[in-house]
Protein backbone atom coordinates (compact mmCIF):
# COMPACT_ATOMS: atom_id res chain seq x y z
CA UNK A 1 0.00 0.00 0.00
CA UNK A 2 1.52 3.25 -0.99
CA UNK A 3 1.25 4.90 2.67
CA UNK A 4 4.34 2.46 3.35
CA UNK A 5 5.82 5.38 1.97
CA UNK A 6 6.75 7.34 4.31
CA UNK A 7 5.96 5.43 7.27
CA UNK A 8 8.86 2.47 7.20
CA UNK A 9 11.23 1.74 9.96
CA UNK A 10 10.77 2.06 13.67
CA UNK A 11 11.45 4.46 16.18
CA UNK A 12 14.64 2.43 16.99
CA UNK A 13 15.73 2.52 13.29
CA UNK A 14 14.91 6.46 12.90
CA UNK A 15 16.89 7.31 15.96
CA UNK A 16 20.03 5.22 15.19
CA UNK A 17 20.08 6.76 11.70
CA UNK A 18 19.87 10.14 13.20
CA UNK A 19 22.50 9.61 15.52
CA UNK A 20 24.91 8.59 12.77
CA UNK A 21 24.15 11.14 9.67
CA UNK A 22 25.56 9.80 6.85
CA UNK A 23 25.73 6.04 7.55
CA UNK A 24 23.80 3.45 5.18
CA UNK A 25 20.98 3.24 7.60
CA UNK A 26 20.68 7.02 7.23
CA UNK A 27 21.28 7.31 3.35
CA UNK A 28 18.91 4.11 3.07
CA UNK A 29 15.66 5.99 4.67
CA UNK A 30 16.88 9.48 2.81
CA UNK A 31 16.07 7.13 0.03
CA UNK A 32 12.25 6.38 1.45
CA UNK A 33 11.61 9.78 1.77
CA UNK A 34 8.62 10.02 -1.02
CA UNK A 35 10.33 12.62 -3.23
CA UNK A 36 13.61 10.62 -3.33
CA UNK A 37 11.70 7.47 -4.38
CA UNK A 38 9.12 9.18 -6.65
CA UNK A 39 6.23 7.20 -5.15
CA UNK A 40 3.10 8.69 -5.50
CA UNK A 41 0.26 9.42 -3.06
CA UNK A 42 -2.17 7.22 -4.80
CA UNK A 43 -4.62 6.04 -1.74
CA UNK A 44 -4.39 9.76 -0.98
CA UNK A 45 -5.76 10.64 -4.07
CA UNK A 46 -7.96 7.90 -4.17
CA UNK A 47 -9.77 8.54 -1.53
CA UNK A 48 -10.39 12.17 -2.59
CA UNK A 49 -11.90 11.23 -5.92
CA UNK A 50 -13.60 8.32 -4.29
CA UNK A 51 -15.52 10.80 -2.27
CA UNK A 52 -16.14 13.46 -5.26
CA UNK A 53 -17.32 11.08 -7.28
CA UNK A 54 -19.88 9.52 -4.30
CA UNK A 55 -20.65 13.50 -4.03
CA UNK A 56 -21.88 13.33 -7.72
CA UNK A 57 -23.53 10.65 -7.68
CA UNK A 58 -25.81 11.80 -4.37
CA UNK A 59 -26.53 14.64 -6.62
CA UNK A 60 -27.47 12.82 -9.61
CA UNK A 61 -29.75 10.70 -8.01
CA UNK A 62 -31.88 13.26 -6.04
CA UNK A 63 -31.19 15.92 -9.20
CA UNK A 64 -32.96 12.44 -11.61
CA UNK A 65 -35.61 12.47 -8.63
CA UNK A 66 -36.27 16.10 -8.66
CA UNK A 67 -36.83 15.69 -12.69
CA UNK A 68 -38.96 12.79 -12.55
CA UNK A 69 -41.51 14.56 -10.48
CA UNK A 70 -41.02 17.41 -12.49
CA UNK A 71 -41.83 15.86 -15.38
CA UNK A 72 -44.91 14.01 -13.80
CA UNK A 73 -46.62 17.08 -12.22
CA UNK A 74 -46.30 18.79 -15.68
CA UNK A 75 -48.03 15.01 -17.08
CA UNK A 76 -50.83 15.62 -14.11
CA UNK A 77 -51.59 19.16 -15.12
CA UNK A 78 -52.12 18.18 -18.97
CA UNK A 79 -53.70 15.43 -18.88
CA UNK A 80 -50.91 13.60 -20.95
CA UNK A 81 -47.08 12.70 -20.94
CA UNK A 82 -45.03 14.98 -21.59
CA UNK A 83 -41.61 15.70 -22.95
CA UNK A 84 -38.55 16.78 -20.13
CA UNK A 85 -36.29 19.89 -20.50
CA UNK A 86 -32.57 19.06 -21.47
CA UNK A 87 -31.43 18.91 -18.10
CA UNK A 88 -34.13 16.77 -16.65
CA UNK A 89 -33.88 14.01 -19.42
CA UNK A 90 -30.10 13.95 -19.15
CA UNK A 91 -29.99 13.30 -15.52
CA UNK A 92 -32.92 10.85 -15.41
CA UNK A 93 -30.82 8.87 -18.69
CA UNK A 94 -27.61 9.57 -16.28
CA UNK A 95 -29.49 8.17 -12.62
CA UNK A 96 -29.45 4.18 -13.21
CA UNK A 97 -32.28 4.37 -10.39
CA UNK A 98 -34.97 6.62 -11.98
CA UNK B 1 -7.11 41.38 41.16
CA UNK B 2 -7.51 39.33 38.37
CA UNK B 3 -4.81 36.76 37.60
CA UNK B 4 -4.38 34.28 35.36
CA UNK B 5 -2.39 30.81 36.70
CA UNK B 6 -1.42 29.27 34.01
CA UNK B 7 -0.28 25.42 34.16
CA UNK B 8 3.29 24.18 35.21
CA UNK B 9 5.70 25.27 31.75
CA UNK B 10 3.90 27.65 30.56
CA UNK B 11 3.98 31.64 30.37
CA UNK B 12 1.23 34.04 29.69
CA UNK B 13 4.22 36.55 28.86
CA UNK B 14 5.08 35.19 25.44
CA UNK B 15 4.67 37.05 22.07
CA UNK B 16 3.49 34.25 20.85
CA UNK B 17 -0.07 35.15 22.78
CA UNK B 18 -0.60 38.33 20.96
CA UNK B 19 -0.03 36.47 17.51
CA UNK B 20 -3.25 34.59 19.14
CA UNK B 21 -4.92 37.25 19.82
CA UNK B 22 -5.19 38.76 16.76
CA UNK B 23 -5.06 35.98 14.93
CA UNK B 24 -8.53 35.43 16.94
CA UNK B 25 -9.22 38.64 16.40
CA UNK B 26 -9.26 38.65 12.59
CA UNK B 27 -10.87 35.21 12.39
CA UNK B 28 -13.59 36.14 14.94
CA UNK B 29 -14.77 39.02 12.72
CA UNK B 30 -14.31 36.86 9.10
CA UNK B 31 -16.60 34.16 10.65
CA UNK B 32 -19.04 36.93 12.68
CA UNK B 33 -19.83 38.33 9.22
CA UNK B 34 -20.40 35.19 7.43
CA UNK B 35 -22.26 33.76 10.26
CA UNK B 36 -24.36 37.39 10.24
CA UNK B 37 -25.88 36.84 6.85
CA UNK B 38 -28.86 35.37 7.88
CA UNK B 39 -29.93 38.81 9.87
CA UNK B 40 -29.21 40.88 6.82
CA UNK B 41 -31.86 38.95 4.62
CA UNK B 42 -35.22 40.26 6.03
CA UNK B 43 -33.74 44.29 5.71
CA UNK B 44 -32.62 43.85 1.95
CA UNK B 45 -35.25 42.41 0.99
CA UNK B 46 -37.72 44.64 2.55
CA UNK B 47 -35.92 47.64 1.09
CA UNK B 48 -35.11 46.39 -2.28
CA UNK B 49 -37.19 43.49 -3.10
CA UNK B 50 -35.36 40.75 -3.69
CA UNK B 51 -36.10 37.30 -3.15
CA UNK B 52 -34.60 35.57 -0.39
CA UNK B 53 -33.09 32.76 -3.32
CA UNK B 54 -31.31 35.45 -4.71
CA UNK B 55 -30.00 37.52 -1.79
CA UNK B 56 -28.70 33.65 -0.27
CA UNK B 57 -26.85 33.73 -3.85
CA UNK B 58 -23.99 36.02 -2.44
CA UNK B 59 -23.76 33.41 0.68
CA UNK B 60 -23.63 31.10 -1.84
CA UNK B 61 -20.38 33.13 -4.34
CA UNK B 62 -18.83 34.23 -1.22
CA UNK B 63 -18.37 30.30 0.12
CA UNK B 64 -16.74 29.46 -3.26
CA UNK B 65 -14.82 32.56 -3.32
CA UNK B 66 -13.33 31.66 0.09
CA UNK B 67 -12.70 28.00 -0.51
CA UNK B 68 -11.40 28.59 -4.23
CA UNK B 69 -8.99 31.43 -3.05
CA UNK B 70 -8.16 29.66 0.10
CA UNK B 71 -4.55 27.75 -1.54
CA UNK B 72 -3.76 31.51 -2.83
CA UNK B 73 -4.50 32.78 0.12
CA UNK B 74 -1.89 29.92 1.86
CA UNK B 75 0.37 30.48 -1.08
CA UNK B 76 0.52 34.16 -0.33
CA UNK B 77 1.03 34.00 3.33
CA UNK B 78 4.26 31.92 2.75
CA UNK B 79 5.63 33.94 -0.83
CA UNK B 80 4.74 37.59 0.80
CA UNK B 81 4.18 36.85 4.90
CA UNK B 82 1.25 36.33 6.85
CA UNK B 83 0.95 39.89 7.83
CA UNK B 84 0.99 41.18 4.28
CA UNK B 85 -1.56 39.05 3.34
CA UNK B 86 -4.09 40.04 5.83
CA UNK B 87 -3.44 43.75 5.17
CA UNK B 88 -4.76 43.20 1.99
CA UNK B 89 -7.71 40.90 3.23
CA UNK B 90 -8.62 44.05 5.46
CA UNK B 91 -8.09 46.02 2.88
CA UNK B 92 -10.40 44.31 0.50
CA UNK B 93 -13.01 43.42 3.45
CA UNK B 94 -13.13 47.81 4.22
CA UNK B 95 -14.39 47.72 0.10
CA UNK B 96 -16.41 44.95 0.38
CA UNK B 97 -17.78 46.53 3.14
CA UNK B 98 -18.55 50.40 1.57
CA UNK B 99 -19.72 48.75 -1.39
CA UNK B 100 -22.34 47.24 -0.26
CA UNK B 101 -23.43 49.82 2.05
CA UNK B 102 -23.95 51.73 -1.32
CA UNK B 103 -25.45 49.40 -3.85
CA UNK B 104 -28.92 48.92 -5.61
CA UNK B 105 -28.57 46.35 -7.93
CA UNK B 106 -28.30 42.16 -6.68
CA UNK B 107 -25.46 42.08 -9.13
CA UNK B 108 -23.61 44.32 -7.38
CA UNK B 109 -24.74 42.62 -4.28
CA UNK B 110 -23.20 39.67 -5.43
CA UNK B 111 -19.87 40.88 -6.60
CA UNK B 112 -19.56 43.49 -3.22
CA UNK B 113 -20.76 40.83 -0.63
CA UNK B 114 -19.93 37.54 -2.34
CA UNK B 115 -16.96 37.81 -4.56
CA UNK B 116 -15.18 40.98 -2.47
CA UNK B 117 -16.03 40.31 0.79
CA UNK B 118 -15.25 36.62 0.05
CA UNK B 119 -12.25 36.97 -1.04
CA UNK B 120 -11.26 39.51 1.75
CA UNK B 121 -12.17 36.52 3.76
CA UNK B 122 -9.93 33.83 2.48
CA UNK B 123 -7.06 36.66 2.90
CA UNK B 124 -7.07 36.94 6.13
CA UNK B 125 -8.49 33.56 7.63
CA UNK B 126 -5.90 31.40 5.98
CA UNK B 127 -3.11 32.79 6.97
CA UNK B 128 -3.87 33.08 10.46
CA UNK B 129 -3.52 29.59 11.73
CA UNK B 130 0.11 29.05 9.96
CA UNK B 131 1.64 32.24 11.63
CA UNK B 132 0.02 30.78 14.93
CA UNK B 133 1.88 27.57 14.29
CA UNK B 134 4.90 29.14 13.11
CA UNK B 135 4.66 31.03 16.46
CA UNK B 136 4.93 27.82 19.00
CA UNK B 137 7.79 25.40 18.51
CA UNK B 138 5.61 23.08 21.43
CA UNK B 139 2.17 23.41 23.06
CA UNK B 140 0.73 24.41 19.54
CA UNK B 141 -2.51 22.27 20.76
CA UNK B 142 -3.06 25.07 23.30
CA UNK B 143 -2.56 27.49 21.00
CA UNK B 144 -4.88 26.03 18.33
CA UNK B 145 -7.73 25.70 21.10
CA UNK B 146 -7.80 29.45 22.02
CA UNK B 147 -7.84 30.61 18.47
CA UNK B 148 -10.71 28.02 17.43
CA UNK B 149 -12.73 29.40 20.21
CA UNK B 150 -13.05 32.48 18.10
CA UNK B 151 -15.11 30.59 15.57
CA UNK B 152 -17.85 30.35 17.99
CA UNK B 153 -17.74 33.31 19.95
CA UNK B 154 -17.44 35.66 17.10
CA UNK B 155 -20.83 34.28 15.41
CA UNK B 156 -22.33 34.37 19.00
CA UNK B 157 -21.26 37.80 19.56
CA UNK B 158 -21.90 39.37 16.04
CA UNK B 159 -24.87 38.36 15.53
CA UNK B 160 -26.46 40.17 18.63
CA UNK B 161 -24.40 43.28 17.80
CA UNK B 162 -25.15 43.06 14.16
CA UNK B 163 -29.13 42.68 14.90
CA UNK B 164 -28.52 45.89 16.93
CA UNK B 165 -27.08 48.05 14.57
CA UNK B 166 -29.59 47.10 11.94
CA UNK B 167 -32.59 47.90 14.29
CA UNK B 168 -30.66 51.08 15.42
CA UNK B 169 -29.16 52.74 11.85
CA UNK B 170 -30.66 50.09 8.72
CA UNK B 171 -28.67 48.22 7.05
CA UNK B 172 -26.51 50.33 4.81
CA UNK B 173 -25.36 52.32 7.57
CA UNK B 174 -24.73 49.15 9.37
CA UNK B 175 -22.56 47.79 6.79
CA UNK B 176 -20.55 51.53 7.02
CA UNK B 177 -20.07 50.87 10.76
CA UNK B 178 -18.81 47.24 10.79
CA UNK B 179 -16.21 47.99 7.77
CA UNK B 180 -15.06 51.13 9.21
CA UNK B 181 -14.70 49.38 12.94
CA UNK B 182 -13.54 45.93 11.90
CA UNK B 183 -10.89 47.66 9.52
CA UNK B 184 -9.89 50.15 12.22
CA UNK B 185 -9.69 46.99 14.69
CA UNK B 186 -7.77 44.78 12.56
CA UNK B 187 -5.38 47.47 10.68
CA UNK B 188 -4.46 48.49 14.76
CA UNK B 189 -3.50 44.86 15.58
CA UNK B 190 -2.02 44.10 12.57
CA UNK B 191 0.96 46.73 13.49
CA UNK B 192 1.56 44.29 16.52
CA UNK B 193 1.80 41.23 14.30
CA UNK B 194 5.08 39.47 13.40
CA UNK B 195 4.93 36.78 10.84
CA UNK B 196 7.57 34.43 12.46
CA UNK B 197 9.64 34.51 16.10
CA UNK B 198 12.66 34.77 14.01
CA UNK B 199 11.87 38.07 12.06
CA UNK B 200 10.64 39.77 15.39
CA UNK B 201 14.06 38.82 16.87
CA UNK B 202 12.49 36.04 19.39
CA UNK B 203 12.08 32.53 19.94
CA UNK B 204 8.93 30.38 19.55
CA UNK B 205 6.93 29.79 22.44
CA UNK B 206 8.41 26.48 23.92
CA UNK B 207 11.86 26.77 22.26
CA UNK B 208 14.54 24.70 24.33
CA UNK B 209 18.10 25.45 24.00
CA UNK B 210 19.40 22.75 21.16
CA UNK B 211 16.48 23.59 19.30
CA UNK B 212 17.93 24.51 16.00
CA UNK B 213 17.19 27.72 14.63
CA UNK B 214 14.57 28.33 12.04
CA UNK B 215 15.04 29.60 8.34
CA UNK B 216 12.26 31.81 8.01
CA UNK B 217 12.87 34.44 5.83
CA UNK B 218 15.06 35.29 2.60
CA UNK B 219 15.54 33.66 -0.83
CA UNK B 220 16.94 30.15 0.15
CA UNK B 221 13.59 30.40 3.03
CA UNK B 222 11.32 30.82 -0.34
CA UNK B 223 13.26 28.01 -2.54
CA UNK B 224 13.22 26.18 0.21
CA UNK B 225 9.36 26.15 0.80
CA UNK B 226 8.56 25.90 -2.61
CA UNK B 227 10.88 22.79 -2.81
CA UNK B 228 9.10 21.47 0.45
CA UNK B 229 5.56 21.82 -0.26
CA UNK B 230 6.55 19.57 -3.37
CA UNK B 231 7.60 17.07 -1.27
CA UNK B 232 4.14 17.60 0.97
CA UNK B 233 2.18 17.00 -2.43
CA UNK B 234 3.61 13.57 -2.91
CA UNK B 235 2.31 12.35 0.68
CA UNK B 236 -0.91 10.22 1.23
CA UNK B 237 -1.68 12.56 3.99
CA UNK B 238 -1.83 16.04 2.32
CA UNK B 239 -4.83 15.10 -0.43
CA UNK B 240 -5.97 12.16 2.54
CA UNK B 241 -6.81 15.74 4.75
CA UNK B 242 -8.50 17.67 1.89
CA UNK B 243 -10.58 15.00 1.51
CA UNK B 244 -11.27 14.40 5.02
CA UNK B 245 -12.01 18.32 5.70
CA UNK B 246 -14.34 18.30 2.97
CA UNK B 247 -16.61 15.07 4.58
CA UNK B 248 -16.76 16.66 8.10
CA UNK B 249 -17.69 19.92 6.62
CA UNK B 250 -20.75 18.28 4.35
CA UNK B 251 -21.66 16.44 7.24
CA UNK B 252 -22.45 19.08 10.43
CA UNK B 253 -22.85 21.74 6.84
CA UNK B 254 -26.24 20.01 6.66
CA UNK B 255 -27.07 19.85 10.24
CA UNK B 256 -26.13 23.60 11.09
CA UNK B 257 -28.53 24.92 8.16
CA UNK B 258 -30.91 21.99 8.57
CA UNK B 259 -31.31 22.17 12.48
CA UNK B 260 -33.93 24.68 12.51
CA UNK B 261 -35.94 24.35 9.87
CA UNK B 262 -36.16 20.28 11.13
CA UNK B 263 -37.20 21.31 14.51
CA UNK B 264 -39.67 23.83 13.00
CA UNK B 265 -41.18 21.00 10.11
CA UNK B 266 -41.56 18.46 13.74
CA UNK B 267 -43.90 21.02 15.34
CA UNK B 268 -41.33 23.06 17.50
CA UNK B 269 -41.93 26.94 17.22
CA UNK B 270 -39.28 28.89 15.20
CA UNK B 271 -37.74 30.99 18.62
CA UNK B 272 -37.59 27.93 20.27
CA UNK B 273 -35.90 25.63 17.26
CA UNK B 274 -33.53 29.27 16.53
CA UNK B 275 -32.30 28.35 20.47
CA UNK B 276 -30.87 24.87 19.00
CA UNK B 277 -28.38 26.37 17.24
CA UNK B 278 -27.28 28.92 19.73
CA UNK B 279 -26.69 25.75 22.05
CA UNK B 280 -25.06 24.01 19.69
CA UNK B 281 -22.42 27.43 19.22
CA UNK B 282 -22.47 27.36 22.48
CA UNK B 283 -21.79 24.05 23.85
CA UNK B 284 -18.94 23.67 21.12
CA UNK B 285 -16.62 26.37 22.46
CA UNK B 286 -15.54 24.19 25.31
CA UNK B 287 -14.78 20.95 22.83
CA UNK B 288 -13.06 23.52 20.16
CA UNK B 289 -10.82 24.40 22.92
CA UNK B 290 -10.18 20.77 24.50
CA UNK B 291 -9.29 19.07 21.57
CA UNK B 292 -6.59 20.27 19.60
CA UNK B 293 -4.75 20.19 23.21
CA UNK B 294 -6.50 16.16 23.56
CA UNK B 295 -4.95 15.87 19.63
CA UNK B 296 -1.80 16.99 21.04
CA UNK B 297 -1.12 15.28 23.81
CA UNK B 298 -3.36 11.61 23.64
CA UNK B 299 -2.75 11.35 19.68
CA UNK B 300 -4.23 13.25 16.82
CA UNK B 301 -5.37 10.72 14.51
CA UNK B 302 -7.29 8.95 17.79
CA UNK B 303 -9.13 12.37 18.73
CA UNK B 304 -10.21 13.60 15.22
CA UNK B 305 -11.23 9.83 14.29
CA UNK B 306 -13.85 10.01 17.40
CA UNK B 307 -14.87 13.53 16.48
CA UNK B 308 -16.04 12.57 12.90
CA UNK B 309 -17.74 9.44 14.38
CA UNK B 310 -19.16 10.45 17.10
CA UNK B 311 -20.93 13.48 14.56
CA UNK B 312 -21.55 10.85 12.19
CA UNK B 313 -23.26 8.97 14.66
CA UNK B 314 -25.20 10.93 16.90
CA UNK B 315 -26.61 13.12 14.00
CA UNK B 316 -28.87 10.03 13.64
CA UNK B 317 -30.48 11.23 17.39
CA UNK B 318 -32.44 13.44 14.88
CA UNK B 319 -34.46 10.51 13.41
CA UNK B 320 -36.21 10.22 16.49
CA UNK B 321 -36.48 13.89 17.46
CA UNK B 322 -39.88 14.92 17.96
CA UNK B 323 -40.24 18.03 20.96
CA UNK B 324 -38.16 20.83 21.73
CA UNK B 325 -36.47 18.89 24.86
CA UNK B 326 -35.30 16.13 21.97
CA UNK B 327 -34.04 18.77 19.73
CA UNK B 328 -31.92 20.36 22.77
CA UNK B 329 -30.45 17.45 23.92
CA UNK B 330 -29.55 16.13 20.55
CA UNK B 331 -27.90 19.93 20.53
CA UNK B 332 -25.69 19.24 23.48
CA UNK B 333 -24.32 16.15 22.96
CA UNK B 334 -23.67 16.39 19.21
CA UNK B 335 -21.91 20.01 19.85
CA UNK B 336 -19.01 17.85 21.74
CA UNK B 337 -17.99 16.40 18.74
CA UNK B 338 -18.91 18.95 16.15
CA UNK B 339 -16.88 21.65 17.55
CA UNK B 340 -13.62 18.98 17.92
CA UNK B 341 -14.60 17.94 14.24
CA UNK B 342 -12.11 20.93 12.52
CA UNK B 343 -9.75 21.87 15.12
CA UNK B 344 -7.31 18.86 14.94
CA UNK B 345 -5.76 19.89 11.83
CA UNK B 346 -3.22 22.23 12.48
CA UNK B 347 -1.70 20.21 14.78
CA UNK B 348 -1.75 17.08 12.66
CA UNK B 349 0.33 19.20 9.60
CA UNK B 350 2.73 20.03 12.43
CA UNK B 351 3.05 15.78 13.35
CA UNK B 352 3.16 14.98 9.57
CA UNK B 353 5.15 17.65 8.43
CA UNK B 354 7.34 19.24 11.26
CA UNK B 355 7.84 22.76 11.58
CA UNK B 356 7.59 24.01 8.09
CA UNK B 357 5.56 26.50 6.18
CA UNK B 358 1.63 25.39 6.57
CA UNK B 359 -0.04 27.72 4.88
CA UNK B 360 -0.48 26.42 1.15
CA UNK B 361 -1.12 23.29 2.82
CA UNK B 362 -3.77 24.69 5.21
CA UNK B 363 -5.47 26.69 2.26
CA UNK B 364 -5.72 23.35 0.53
CA UNK B 365 -7.39 21.96 3.44
CA UNK B 366 -9.46 25.23 4.15
CA UNK B 367 -10.38 24.41 -0.02
CA UNK B 368 -12.03 21.16 1.15
CA UNK B 369 -13.88 22.31 4.14
CA UNK B 370 -15.21 25.45 1.90
CA UNK B 371 -16.78 23.31 -1.00
CA UNK B 372 -18.28 20.81 1.75
CA UNK B 373 -19.84 23.90 3.17
CA UNK B 374 -21.10 24.72 0.87
CA UNK B 375 -22.65 21.43 -0.41
CA UNK B 376 -23.67 20.61 2.90
CA UNK B 377 -25.77 24.22 3.19
CA UNK B 378 -27.76 23.31 -0.26
CA UNK B 379 -28.42 19.29 0.52
CA UNK B 380 -31.33 20.03 3.50
CA UNK B 381 -33.59 22.30 1.40
CA UNK B 382 -32.90 20.34 -1.81
CA UNK B 383 -33.94 17.31 -0.03
CA UNK B 384 -37.01 18.79 1.62
CA UNK B 385 -37.95 19.99 -1.45
CA UNK B 386 -37.61 16.69 -3.27
CA UNK B 387 -38.91 14.36 -0.50
CA UNK B 388 -41.13 16.74 1.72
CA UNK B 389 -38.96 15.50 5.18
CA UNK B 390 -35.47 15.89 6.23
CA UNK B 391 -35.06 12.11 6.88
CA UNK B 392 -32.36 11.64 3.46
CA UNK B 393 -30.62 14.94 4.85
CA UNK B 394 -30.25 13.30 8.02
CA UNK B 395 -28.85 9.65 6.81
CA UNK B 396 -26.81 11.73 4.21
CA UNK B 397 -24.52 13.89 7.22
CA UNK B 398 -24.34 10.67 8.77
CA UNK B 399 -22.82 9.26 5.91
CA UNK B 400 -20.44 11.85 5.10
CA UNK B 401 -19.12 12.24 8.36
CA UNK B 402 -18.83 8.69 9.05
CA UNK B 403 -16.53 8.36 5.60
CA UNK B 404 -14.65 10.98 7.05
CA UNK B 405 -14.04 8.69 10.30
CA UNK B 406 -13.07 5.85 7.32
CA UNK B 407 -10.76 7.86 5.29
CA UNK B 408 -8.99 9.05 9.07
CA UNK B 409 -8.25 5.14 10.03
CA UNK B 410 -6.21 5.34 6.65
CA UNK B 411 -4.41 8.48 7.75
CA UNK B 412 -0.60 7.87 7.99
CA UNK B 413 0.62 7.09 12.11
CA UNK B 414 1.93 10.17 13.19
CA UNK B 415 4.81 8.76 15.08
CA UNK B 416 7.45 10.29 12.81
CA UNK B 417 7.47 13.18 9.66
CA UNK B 418 6.30 12.11 6.33
CA UNK B 419 8.92 14.57 5.14
CA UNK B 420 12.64 15.87 6.17
CA UNK B 421 13.19 17.95 8.83
CA UNK B 422 13.21 21.86 8.17
CA UNK B 423 14.64 22.17 11.09
CA UNK B 424 17.99 20.58 9.03
CA UNK B 425 18.16 23.84 6.72
CA UNK B 426 20.27 26.29 8.50
CA UNK B 427 22.18 28.04 5.15
CA UNK B 428 22.00 27.99 1.71
CA UNK B 429 24.43 25.23 1.32
CA UNK B 430 21.63 22.57 2.43
CA UNK B 431 19.55 24.33 0.24
CA UNK B 432 18.08 21.78 -2.46
CA UNK B 433 19.68 18.88 -0.44
CA UNK B 434 17.84 16.63 1.76
CA UNK B 435 20.11 15.93 4.71
CA UNK B 436 21.07 12.54 5.68
CA UNK B 437 19.54 11.07 8.22
CA UNK B 438 16.69 13.42 8.80
CA UNK B 439 13.86 11.03 9.24
CA UNK B 440 14.52 10.58 13.14
CA UNK B 441 11.30 11.49 15.14
CA UNK B 442 11.38 15.17 16.07
CA UNK B 443 10.80 16.50 19.51
CA UNK B 444 7.74 18.85 18.91
CA UNK B 445 6.60 18.13 22.39
CA UNK B 446 4.03 15.94 21.42
CA UNK B 447 2.75 12.10 21.07
CA UNK B 448 0.59 9.80 19.60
Amino acid sequence: MSTRTANTGSAAQTARAHRSPGSTAAVAEAAEWPEASGRRPWLGLGLLFGSILFTVAVLIFFGAWFADDRIEARSGVAGHEVEGDWWEDGLIAVCPIH
Amino acid sequence: MLSIRMPEGHTIRHYAWLIVFIASAGQMLGAAIRMAFGVLVNPLEESFGWSPGAIGLAYAYMSIATALLSPVAGWMATRFGARQTMIAGVILFFVGMMWTSQVTQIWQFHVAYGLVFGTAQALFLVPAVPAIASWFRRHLGMAMGFAMVSWSLGPALMVQITALLLDGFGWSRTMIIIGIGGTVLLGTLLIFFKNTPEQAGRKAYGWRPGDAPLVTSGADYKRHSRRYQGVIYRTNGFWNLINIHFLGCVGHAVILVGVVPMAVHRGVSFPVAAGVLTTIAVTSILSRFITPIMGEKIGARGTMFWSFFGQGALVLMLLFADSALEFYIFAVVWAIPYGGEGTVFPVINRKYYGHVPMGPTYGWQLLGAGLGMALGGVLPGMVFDITGAYTWAIWLSAIFSLAGAASIVLLEPTRRLLIPRWEDVKDSRQVGEVAPGTASVPDVGMAD
